[in-house]
């Protein structure tokens, strides 16, 4: 006696029928569910496939019992506004994938099917935005440039008083020109956490999960968190986390911290880890590194338009060797 | 001849308790799925004693510390989305809850879902746009997004209890 796997119910205990109520119960509901596919195509369904899916309805009492649970499930995804289910479903699916138990999620979700989906909701509606790999550059209607770096998205609003640029998602390399307007306009980039104010410059922002990560490269920008009023100003070479409710300096900025927007990356003296998650940033999969060799410290230059390269360069000049699973689930270990 | 979950429990919960607050770095949350775990056991069906102790009960534990990874992060998202709402759309606490667990069943549901099946599911759900228009978003063809729909909610029907 066997039990067909992912059944709705234990076969019964009985002796075997050429086709168990289970059987039929399981084709009554992939039935339904095409029906259910067919009568919600948009608009009103005409009234042909209306009479033949109530013909279909009563021929069977197990194509009733298999309609009810349609129901209930249709029943059951209306208990939350669609303009809330929506984007949390998706939010949380997007942000999953950002961690590693949500990577491990995400392989048994179907890799090539979730890696469609990477983009969060609200990328939908931005103005700009970049796939994974992808890198643009922008010039603005005032002259200046914005520049996005992999999987980013972000929403311009200029009006009459300001120059806003909303991230929502990935970085941008913002070089501000200057506003050819008769009453000069500030320039600021705001996310969920806060915003950066232009003082004539060019500066980075990272949008993270739960901070905003602003390297300055020319002149100053100036800092406020979301729910504090302190401003922070933040000079060349500098960079700090913006979080909701403060800021708070980071010290000097990495190596290069717009080195991305020319196509690398560029470590001095970092943890294997870390490298290996900012190259997973440019890498439309699963890219991580075995623990034991996580604190390895790496220099180097890496190219992020070709992760298998950079990835070709660590293993060329490092004791680690890479292993793909996929061309999409890339480990490195120790060699 | 004592209970095998009482002697389970005697043994072991202490140490999957440490187990677990390592794993999470806190001991509230260890403590509650501990808990949790025993209360898987004791409602398992086969109540015999387990040969390896230890690893039955981490891989009860692992597959909640899952769930409760899935639920963290979308408790996460639901209260962003909450956040970017109107001030006169914001439901009240108690909706709020509601809503939230109500949530977390339909995010299980979907979990299983390929990405593409998902995607044309919650469009045509959520966002009630036409096959026409989600087919023209996804750069597949309308026949493929009903195919899609139809095995979403096939799947959805198949694990509802």
């Amino acid at each position: 006696m066997t039990t067909s796997p992912g059944s709705p119910r234990p076969a019964p205990a009985a002796e075997e029928a050429p086709a168990s109520p289970d059987q039929d119960l399981r084709r009554a509901i992939r039935e339904a569910a095409h029906w259910y596919a067919r009568l919600h195509e948009g608009g009103r369904p005409d009234a042909g496939s209306e009479q033949e899916w109530a013909r279909w309805h009563a021929a069977d009492p197990a194509h009733q019992a298999a309609w009810r649970k349609v129901q209930a499930i249709h029943a059951k995804f209306d208990q939350v506004p669609g303009r809330i289910a929506g984007p949390t479903l998706n939010t949380a699916a997007a942000s999953r994938r950002a961690t590693l138990r949500g990577l491990l999620w995400l392989a048994a979700g179907g890799l090539g099917g979730a890696l469609a989906y990477r983009l969060p909701w609200q990328v939908w509606q931005a103005d700009y935005h970049t796939r994974i790999g992808e890198r643009r550059q922008i010039i603005l209607s005032d002259g200046s440039s914005l520049t996005l770096n992999t999987d980013s998205a972000v929403d311009v609003r200029f009006d009459a008083d300001r120059r806003l640029v909303q991230l929502q998602a990935g970085e941008i390399l913002i070089a501000t020109h200057h506003d050819a307007v008769s009453m000069p306009r500030p320039f600021v980039v705001a996310t969920r956490h806060g915003t950066a104010l232009a003082l004539g410059t060019r500066f980075t922002v990272r949008l993270e999960a739960e901070r905003t990560v602003v390297s300055v490269l020319e002149h100053a920008v100036e800092l406020q968190a979301a729910r504090a009023p302190a401003r922070l100003r933040l000079p060349a070479g500098q960079r700090a986390a913006i979080s909701l409710d403060d800021v708070r300096s980071l010290g000097q900025t990495s190596a290069a911290p717009a080195s991305w927007a020319t196509g690398s990356f560029i470590a001095i003296d970092l943890p294997l880890a870390e490298v290996v998650a900012e190259l997973g940033r440019y890498h439309p999969g699963f890219l991580s590194c075995d623990a034991a060799i996580a604190g390895l410290k790496i220099s180097g230059a890496f190219p992020v338009d070709d992760t298998d390269r950079a990835l070709a360069v660590l293993a060329e000049s490092f004791p680690v060797r890479i292993d793909r699973l996929t061309r999409y689930w890339i480990t490195v270990r120790p060699r | 001849m004592p209970d095998p979950i009482h002697a389970l429990y005697r043994d072991h919960h202490g140490w999957l308790q440490d187990w677990l607050r390592r794993k999470l770095g806190n001991h509230f949350d260890a403590a509650d799925l501990a808990h949790d775990t025993f209360v898987r056991v004791l409602k398992a069906p086969e109540r015999s004693q387990p040969e390896q102790p230890r690893a039955y009960l981490c891989t009860i534990a692992k597959g909640l510390l899952v769930d409760l990874a899935r639920r963290r992060t979308l408790e996460r998202a639901y209260h962003e989305v909450l956040a970017a709402l109107p001030r006169q759309d914001v439901p009240s606490l108690e909706v709020q809850a509601i809503m939230k667990d109500a949530l977390f069943e339909m995010d299980q549901m979907l979990a299983g879902l390929g990405g593409k099946v998902r995607e044309a599911f919650i469009l045509s759900r959520f966002e009630g746009l036409p096959y026409r228009e989600i087919a023209r978003r996804m750069g597949i063809s309308p026949r493929s997004v009903q195919t899609y729909v139809a095995r979403a909610m096939e799947e959805c029907c198949l694990l509802m209890p």
